[in-house]
């Protein structure tokens, strides 16, 4: 207590309060990089952790597995008769032999018929099969699936042929205790997302409560592949254990074969170096950002009922490894997860991987985002504190910039729901929204305006506004900055992703200042504003991921994946744009425009 | 000829000798009301159900009367750990069951015996007992199953007030008698192995040894895909000296092949290529086989089936000893009875195996998939849990009637632990046909940690009809130590209870059947927390002890004083003294220089 008093009074001695009153902008900014290499300083050596088993239940690969040799045999057999589906369109017909071929298996099978929400397409059928545990009281299961389609648009042929195979040597185990359930959906997006919901809701053949889930890719009919891809992103932030992916990754490298995160690509698998580790951990961040706007590989589908799942994916052609070896790594992780007596609860839930055997947990990442908070608090403080009005000043003017706060915060949650609703295509939708931003940006080119005003009068609204004294948009300010801050708080444990990537992206809007009239560098100062306001745009950035992102192609497919998002896969992206962002933007342009 | 003469000849020792034998038992022993029965039935897809049934009375075991009969504590062939459960307790009726597996109506039809003897998962006990009040009923009921406890090698010891219920429409109605309550509970997450075998087997007056009861055996019966034990006493009929009838059954589900499959290798290891079955009408050479399930013929023993042989007989029985063949005519069945005369070989079941030393039965068919036609039940009910949320959730059941015309009237009962809290007026029917599908309701809600919730719903199910029934409950937080070990794993549910109500004009029993068990999951703590909040909490008090410390026993002064006390400080002037000291010297040196 005493050192604190010390210092208490040195700094008052030495006056530093004005003298960092006076900084706090540039300490914001400051704070904004040192988040941004906080998460790059992560690859590091020293700075991330290699992977571990913490449930001791699961034991991965310590059972030899027996899917080799005759069941090679099998799945071939399997796979031709499946070979010979391709050619028939309906998948129902599909679904009616491999259902025949699950009961002489001896499963109960059942199909679930859903609807898209997309008009065009007809009603669609998923199978599934159930295998009852001999050894344990039906209460729990595990799902092994396949859809028909991989995300690329590849028939799945290696896949269903597999889970067919397994499904036959599974049943003759007798040493399951939680019941096994066999998936075959159309895709691996909305079809198999519609399953896992009706599972919790409508089905009348169920097995009880599903602890984990593995899909199975496996393209093609060749019998030799060269990696694995390792998939694990879930929806809204949420990851499959820890434990699970290290199950997956120690089971399929104990196999000799290698394993690729974030798709990794072939070449740069042995690579281990800083680079290799910050390409991989940034891929995650934005994965598990954009999880769900795009076309999902299947594991997403679980998330959200304490499912574990991620997908598997074979890779390449003629590599040492074969089908039987691909088919080893489902059966050696569901004799892991047989072995469990709880839920999954032992390792991280939170986490980024680094590589297939390092990690950092969520402890270690977390300051990054907490550091962006702070920035935004420190600069919404710093306006108060920087505008020279008194306190009693501020209080009177409150209400009324909450006011015209909630005004913004209406409009843009208004426009966010009715966008989801109204029945324009999202290319329509992107060009209104787009072209709109970036018009209203350029009024915060007000210097412009003073030469001609032309476009005052085309803005009327504008006029209006001016009034308002500098109190009002002061506070104003500071309580939207305030606002941010607090969006990022909540999100941050629940989803860092989204709170990291939206910290980044408003950093810009710290930077707007008010236009003193008179000031030499008015044409300045208005165009770093415009770039400011442009820069974080929520339809920027839309624009930016579209372009850059291979899996989205174009901006019109992200628009279109956040708003069909919530409807498919409850994904909560669009809402965390409407009702976190963008009245943050659309309070920081008014602020522009009116000084 | 030879052969013909020799085959008589033996007949006619073996039936002079089986005279011999029956004369020198009736001489040694009285027989005791004993009888034993096995039922094989073949089902589709090359199972088989085994029913093993034991009936056997007591004498009259109530205290005063036996001492009129025999002047000690004799049960005779009843077994005596079990008599002075009847004589401390006024238990008047037991019946306790053991089950594990799932039996799939839709494939192998009614359970045996129209489900009376079978099971839910886990372990399931309802009595009837005699008291003033529900308080003493409850006494006696805790005596009892911690008795049971002992005897059985199961958890029992754990039913207390919050797993007890009172079904009130399920089983017999208690009401006719004066002072007589039902009481049942059931421990879902029991597994159910060999030490409950043991003890179940030690009731037997052959105690396993002999007669059919010397097939059972733990890991042919626990490796079937579905069994169920039950032992019930109750009083015998048209008795008045309070004599006891005790019925125990096993029935197990078994699946011919993988049976002998898994005796041959418990792992399903890869097999040579020529042992591979593959389909003929599909691609098959050296790499591709489409594999070949079914399999119609069947030729095996029971000795190999059960990996043991019938063996003496149950001399000790009043009754029956037999094995019982319950099929169509495409099935080949023979006894082979062993004797110390020879072996002979009967077509014709029954059989009785009192005749032999050694029995064996040979079943064979060249068309396994041709069984008794299947008796389907009238209705089938599943049950499964909707929602994702950790804080509530809810149930749903699905009631399906398959038949035309018939409509199916049934008591559904379901209890519910007390972390459960049930809203019953979220209850509701998909079909919206409320009044014309619930007849009855009898609903008591759960008190925490004192009693369970209990539903009981007289249905009429329409005919042709799926009926889904929903209702939602919130989750309640549990105490830090009312938490199970392993408490990730979740909460287990009861199976419920459905009892369809016979038609009596049809003279039709009523069938009695359990849904699943279902997993619970509550919100958990992370168990390792309340540490870091005794770490947390100790540092906080550390802290503010020292501040409020230093606040009692330090003098406040101004700062002023401060500055000019540290200028009167011994230190301080040490120090500027050594510092004047210093310059001068240095000084000196350097005018020297």
């Amino acid at each position: 207590m005493a050192l604190l008093e010390q210092i208490r009074r040195k700094v008052y001695k030495l006056g530093l309060v004005p003298k960092i009153t006076k900084r706090l902008p540039l300490i914001s900014f400051l704070l904004g990089v040192l988040s941004c290499i906080w998460i790059l300083y992560l690859p590091v050596d020293g700075q991330y952790r290699r992977t571990y088993i913490s449930e001791n239940a699961l034991m991965p690969s310590q059972a030899y597995s027996y899917f080799r040799e005759s069941e090679w045999n099998y799945e071939r057999g399997y796979r031709d008769e499946i070979h010979k589906l391709k050619d028939i369109e309906s998948i129902f017909e599909r679904n009616k032999v491999i259902s025949e071929w699950l009961e002489a298996i001896g499963l109960n099978t059942a199909v679930h018929q859903f609807h898209y929400n997309d008009a065009n397409k007809t009603a669609g059928h998923n199978l599934y099969g159930l295998f009852h545990a001999p050894r344990g009281d039906g209460t729990e299961a595990m799902v092994l699936a396949a859809s028909w389609n991989t995300p690329d648009g590849e028939f799945n042929e290696g896949g269903v042929a597999l889970v067919v195979s397994l499904a036959r040597y599974f049943s003759r185990w007798s040493i399951w205790s939680k019941n096994i359930i066999f998936v075959i959906t159309e895709d691996s997006h909305y079809a198999m997302r519609s399953w896992v919901q009706a599972y919790h809701i409508s089905l009348d053949l169920t097995g009880g409560a599903i602890e984990a889930a593995v899909i199975l890719e496996y393209p093609g009919e060749h019998d030799y592949f060269k990696y694995v891809e390792v998939i694990y992103g879930g929806l809204n932030g949420q990851l499959p254990n820890l434990d699970l992916v290290n199950t997956a990754v120690s089971i399929t490298e104990h196999e000799g074969v290698k394993v690729s995160v974030q798709k990794v690509k072939e070449n740069e698998l042995n690579r281990n170096d800083y680079f290799s580790r910050c390409k991989v951990l940034l891929s995650g961040i934005k994965e598990l950002a954009f999880a769900g706007l795009k076309k999902t590989n299947g594991c997403e589908a679980f998330s959200g009922w304490r499912i574990q799942a991620l997908t598997l994916r074979a890779k390449g052609y003629g590599g040492g490894a074969d089908i039987t070896t691909f088919g080893r790594v489902p059966e050696a992780m569901f004799r892991s997860i047989n072995n469990l007596l709880e839920k999954f609860h032992q390792s991280f839930f939170f986490y980024l991987m680094l590589s297939p055997r390092n990690f950092v947990s969520i402890g270690t990442y977390l300051p990054s985002a907490v550091l962006l908070t702070v920035s935004f608090g420190i600069s919404s403080a710093s306006i108060i504190l920087n505008s020279k009005h008194s306190e009693s000043q501020i209080l009177m003017v409150l209400p009324k910039s909450f006011g015209l706060f909630t005004i913004s915060f209406f409009i843009s949650s208004l426009l966010g729901v009715s966008l989801m609703y109204i029945p324009v295509s999202p290319d329509i939708i992107f060009r209104v929204l787009m072209s709109s931003g970036i018009i209203l940006s350029s009024q915060s080119l007000n210097y412009f305006n003073y030469e001609n005003n032309i476009q005052n009068k085309t803005f009327p609204m504008i006029r209006i506004k001016i009034n308002l004294p500098l109190t009002v948009l002061h506070s104003l300010l500071s309580i939207t900055l305030l606002y941010t801050s607090l969006v990022i708080t909540s999100l941050l444990v629940v989803h860092f992703s989204i709170a990291f990537l939206i910290g980044i992206c408003l950093l810009p809007l710290t930077f707007v200042r008010p236009l003193r009239i008179g000031s030499e560098s008015l044409k300045l100062r208005s165009f770093v504003n415009f770039l400011c306001l442009v820069i974080s745009c929520p339809w920027t950035i839309i624009l930016v991921i579209g372009v850059l992102d291979k899996d989205f192609g174009t901006p019109f497919k992200v628009m279109e994946g956040l708003l069909t998002s919530w409807r498919d896969f409850e994904v909560w992206t669009w809402f965390i744009i409407t009702f976190g962002w963008l009245p943050v933007w659309l309070e920081i342009f008014s602020y522009c425009v009116i000084s | 000829m030879d052969l013909l003469y020799w085959n008589i000849s033996n007949f006619v020792v073996l039936v002079t000798s089986l005279f011999q034998l029956n004369f020198i038992v009736a001489s040694c022993f009285d027989k005791f009301p004993a009888e034993e029965k096995l039922v094989l039935t073949p089902l589709p897809t090359n199972y088989l159900l085994a029913s093993f049934m034991f009936e056997l009375d007591s004498h009259s075991i109530k205290k005063i009367e036996l001492d009129e009969i025999t002047n000690d504590s004799n049960y005779q062939a009843f077994p005596k750990v079990l008599g002075p459960i009847f004589e401390s307790t006024n238990v008047t009726e037991l019946h306790l069951k053991f089950a594990r597996g799932y039996w799939d109506a839709e494939k192998w039809g009614k359970l045996p015996n129209n489900g009376e003897f079978s099971g839910g998962t886990g372990v399931e006990l309802w009595s009837t007992i005699d008291a003033n009040s529900e308080e003493e009923a409850f006494a006696q009921w805790e005596i009892l199953v911690n008795y049971l406890s002992g005897l059985f090698c199961a958890s029992m010891n754990f039913i207390d007030k919050t797993t007890t219920t009172y079904p009130q429409k399920l089983f017999e109605d208690t009401s006719k008698y004066e002072n007589r309550y039902l009481l049942r509970s059931v421990l879902p997450k029991e597994p159910v192995c060999t030490e409950n075998l043991t003890p179940f087997l030690r009731l037997l007056p052959t105690k396993g040894k002999a007669g059919i009861s010397s097939l059972l055996d733990g890991h042919q019966l626990f490796y079937s895909p579905w069994h169920s034990m039950s032992i019930d006493i109750k009083p015998k009929l048209n008795s008045s000296k309070g004599e006891l009838h005790m019925s125990q059954h096993i029935d197990q589900l078994i699946n011919i092949p993988s049976t002998f499959e898994y005796f041959r290798s418990p792992i399903p290891k890869p097999v040579s290529g020529d042992a591979l079955r593959c389909d003929d009408n599909k691609r098959h050479d050296l790499y591709y086989c489409f594999p070949k399930e079914s399999i119609n013929n069947l030729s095996y023993e029971l000795k190999d089936l059960f990996g043991k042989e019938i063996e003496n007989r149950l001399l000790i029985g009043k009754g029956k000893s037999e094995i019982c063949f319950d099929s169509t005519e495409e099935w080949k069945i023979s006894g082979v009875t062993e004797t110390i005369e020879g072996i002979s070989i009967n077509k014709e079941p029954p059989f009785d195996i009192n005749l032999s030393d050694k029995f064996n039965v040979k079943i064979e068919t060249s068309q396994s998939g041709k069984v008794k036609k299947i008796d389907y039940p009238n209705i089938f009910v599943s049950r499964s849990f909707t929602g994702y949320r950790e804080d509530s959730g809810g149930i749903r059941i699905v009631f399906k009637n398959p038949s035309l015309e018939r409509a199916v009237r049934l008591v559904y009962f379901e209890s519910l632990p007390w972390y459960m809290r049930i809203y019953l007026h979220t209850l509701e029917l998909i079909e919206r046909l409320e009044n014309l599908i619930i007849k009855e309701v009898y609903f008591q809600p759960s008190v925490d940690r004192k009693r369970p919730g209990q539903i009981e719903l007289e249905l009429i199910i329409p005919p042709n009809s799926i009926i889904s029934m929903n209702y939602k409950f919130d989750k309640s937080l549990l105490l830090y130590s009312e938490y199970p070990p392993d408490a990730n794993h979740g909460f287990e549910l009861d199976p419920s209870v459905v009892k369809v109500i016979g038609d009596s004009s049809r003279s039709e029993k009523d069938y009695f059947f359990r849904t699943t068990s279902l997993l619970l999951s509550l919100p958990t703590p992370d168990f390792s927390m309340p540490y870091n909040v005794i770490i947390f909490t100790s540092t906080v008090m550390a802290l503010t002890y020292g501040t409020i410390f230093n606040l009692l026993i330090k003098r406040l002064i101004n700062e002023e004083e401060t500055e000019g006390n540290s200028k009167n400080n011994i230190l301080k002037r040490l120090k500027q003294k050594f510092l004047v000291k210093l310059k001068s010297t240095i000084q000196k040196n350097k005018s020297q220089q």
